[in-house]
This record gives C-alpha cells, sequence and structure tokens, in this order.
C-alpha cells in the first residue's frame, strides 16, 4: 500500500469514529503540526494548543476534507488558521495588564536554562523571516520532510519550496553566526 | 518517533544542513522532554473521544447496516411467513369439505330454532314440538 493510499485509509477509517486510525494520523501529523503552528505563533505554548486544538478541528470537520489522501494538506491548513486566530485572540488579551510576578519561573537545571538561551536565539533568527519560509525551514530541517512533500502539503510549486528554503537557510547563518551563543551552538555541531 | 524519518533518498533537494538541524532540535519540545510527543498524542485522543464515540454510532445507525440487521431478523421471519402463506393458499377450502359439512349441520340442527331455556324444553309440553322430536331422534 503506497503512503497516500494508507493515510486515505486511515482518513476513511477515522471518519467511521475508528480510535486506531485517528491515533495513527495524530502521531503522523503532530510534528508537523507543531512546527508550522511554531512557525505562525513563534511561541512554544501558543503552538501546542494550535497543533492540538487543529487535529481536533480536523476531525469534526473530516467530511469536508474532499481528498482523504490528501489528509496533510488539507490539516495543515487548518492548522495555519488556528495559528492565526490564536495569534489574534493573543494580541488582543495583550492589552490586558499583566500581573505582577506573573512571569517569573522557577529555576531550571542548567541544560534547559542554556537550551531557553539557544531557543531564545532561534527564536530571534526565525523571526526575522517571512511566515511561509520559517514553515519551510522548519519542515524541512526539523522534521525532514522532502521538498514534494512541502510543496504538495503546503500547496505550492517545488520550485519555490527550493528557493524559500535557500533563503531562509541563508537568512538563519548569519542571524546564528553573528550571536555569541549561535557561535557556541556552531562549536558544538563542530 | 525517529528524527531521521523521512531524511534519506531527498533527491533534488537542497541536500542537508547538519549545522542547522542540530540548532533548530532545540526548538523540538521532547528535547527537554522525552515523552512529550506520547503525550501531546494523549491529550488529543482524550479530547477526541467523544467525536469518535459519535461518529461509531452514527455509522451503527447507517441505511445500510440497517438493512444488514434487517437480513439478519425481519428477512427470515418473513420469508417464512410467506411460505407458510404459499402453504395455506395451496389448500383451498374445496380441498377439506368435512369442515364445511360439520359446519352445516350444525347450522342445520339450530336454525330458526327458536330461543328455549333447558326447563323449557324439557317441560311436557314440549314433546309437541318438531324441535323436542328432533332432538329426541337425535
Amino acid at each position: 500500500m503506497s503512503e497516500a493510499s494508507s493515510e486515505g485509509e486511515l482518513v476513511r477509517l477515522a471518519l467511521k469514529g475508528d480510535e486506531n486510525a485517528f491515533g495513527n494520523l495524530v502521531e503522523l501529523y503532530q510534528r508537523a503540526a507543531y512546527a508550522v503552528a511554531y512557525s505562525v505563533t513563534g511561541r512554544h505554548e501558543d503552538a501546542e494548543d494550535a497543533a492540538q486544538e487543529s487535529f481536533l478541528v480536523a476531525l469534526e470537520r473530516l467530511e469536508e476534507c474532499r481528498n482523504p489522501d490528501r489528509f496533510g494538506g488539507w490539516l495543515m491548513t487548518i492548522v495555519r488558521n488556528r495559528s492565526k486566530n490564536l495569534i489574534r485572540r493573543e494580541s488582543l488579551r495583550e492589552t490586558d495588564e499583566i500581573p505582577l510576578g506573573a512571569t517569573s519561573r522557577s529555576p531550571m537545571p542548567d541544560r534547559v536554562a542554556e537550551n531557553t538561551q539557544i531557543r531564545e536565539i532561534l527564536e530571534g533568527a526565525l523571526r526575522k523571516l517571512p511566515e511561509v519560509q520559517r514553515q519551510i525551514v522548519l519542515l524541512h530541517d526539523l522534521e525532514g520532510w522532502k521538498h514534494r512533500e512541502i510543496a504538495d502539503r503546503l500547496g505550492l510549486p517545488s520550485g519555490t519550496v527550493r528557493s524559500h528554503l535557500h533563503f531562509a537557510r541563508k537568512v538563519l547563518r548569519v542571524e546564528l553566526g553573528s550571536s555569541p551563543l549561535g557561535a557556541e551552538i556552531h562549536r558544538k555541531v563542530q | 518517533m525517529d528524527w531521521t524519518k523521512g531524511r534519506e533518498g531527498r533527491e533534488g533537494d537542497l541536500g542537508r544542513d547538519i549545522e542547522l538541524e542540530e540548532q533548530l532540535r532545540v526548538l523540538d519540545p521532547s528535547q527537554d522532554d522525552t515523552g512529550y510527543w506520547f503525550r501531546f498524542r494523549g491529550w488529543v485522543m482524550k479530547e477526541a473521544a467523544d467525536e469518535l464515540a459519535r461518529r461509531r454510532l452514527a455509522v451503527d445507525l447507517t441505511v445500510e447496516d440497517l438493512l444488514e440487521s434487517w437480513s439478519r431478523t425481519v428477512i427470515p421471519v418473513a420469508l417464512a411467513a410467506a411460505i407458510a402463506a404459499i402453504a395455506l393458499m395451496r389448500n383451498s377450502p374445496n380441498d377439506d369439505p368435512k369442515v364445511f359439512l360439520a359446519v352445516g349441520v350444525e347450522e342445520l340442527l339450530v336454525r330458526e330454532i327458536p330461543a328455549q331455556t333447558q326447563p323449557v324444553l324439557l317441560s311436557p309440553n314440549a314433546a309437541e314440538g318438531i324441535v323436542a322430536f328432533a332432538l329426541d331422534i337425535y
């Protein structure tokens, strides 16, 4: 059975309420959904919420997935829309006053703290990219998706994906290379 | 899930950027929490349980399934009834005249006999009537 037809079969089974089939779909796309949500929201908590909610929305509207073999692309559209809605809601909430001490955090182990620092640098670098380039670079270099898969799921020509990836990597290399921690990451990888 | 999944055979791709991949891994929530994706899936499945149950229930009530369930219960009963009806129709009323003959005799015996109580029938005057005579003979 091909990947596409098995994906279609999982959708058809999920339509009938098959728990295992839906669970497999979640497992298949949870990382990609998170990556796409993260590329839009830029925050772990928001990306998590948007990705999880997107699976529930997808299940509720599964009849609207006209081509079950292309469930991935359809899901990614839901993830992008949910993420954008979440940002819109967040920006409305941000006008509220933040209570004193609400942002304080409990002490973290060194490694987690270090990762947090690296994460902040990465987040800053990713923010320099247009949304579509963030999606592509995360799906390609974080999730290991192929050009063809990204093009298929995001509804973009393969050449456009290549071009976006090329420019996204270029920007990220410059941004990460210019920060002290970026150099540290570079040293570690070497 | 395997991090290397999907990384092989990316023909025509720009190729891997190992350094960037390493840097981006920091964004993977399972880097600091190995059970993250397992819990992620668990949360979605928990929240989806009602909808999945509703779908299973809806499937049980489709026309196709109704017909299927009918084929298991109603149709055999209907077939048995049809066979019984055919058997009854084949045994037409003219084939069993005895039944109607017995009814005919009964009717004949009671036809046009005025309703009378037992004491009246057994009274001394009763012997004068045709009915009493017939009853005696019978």
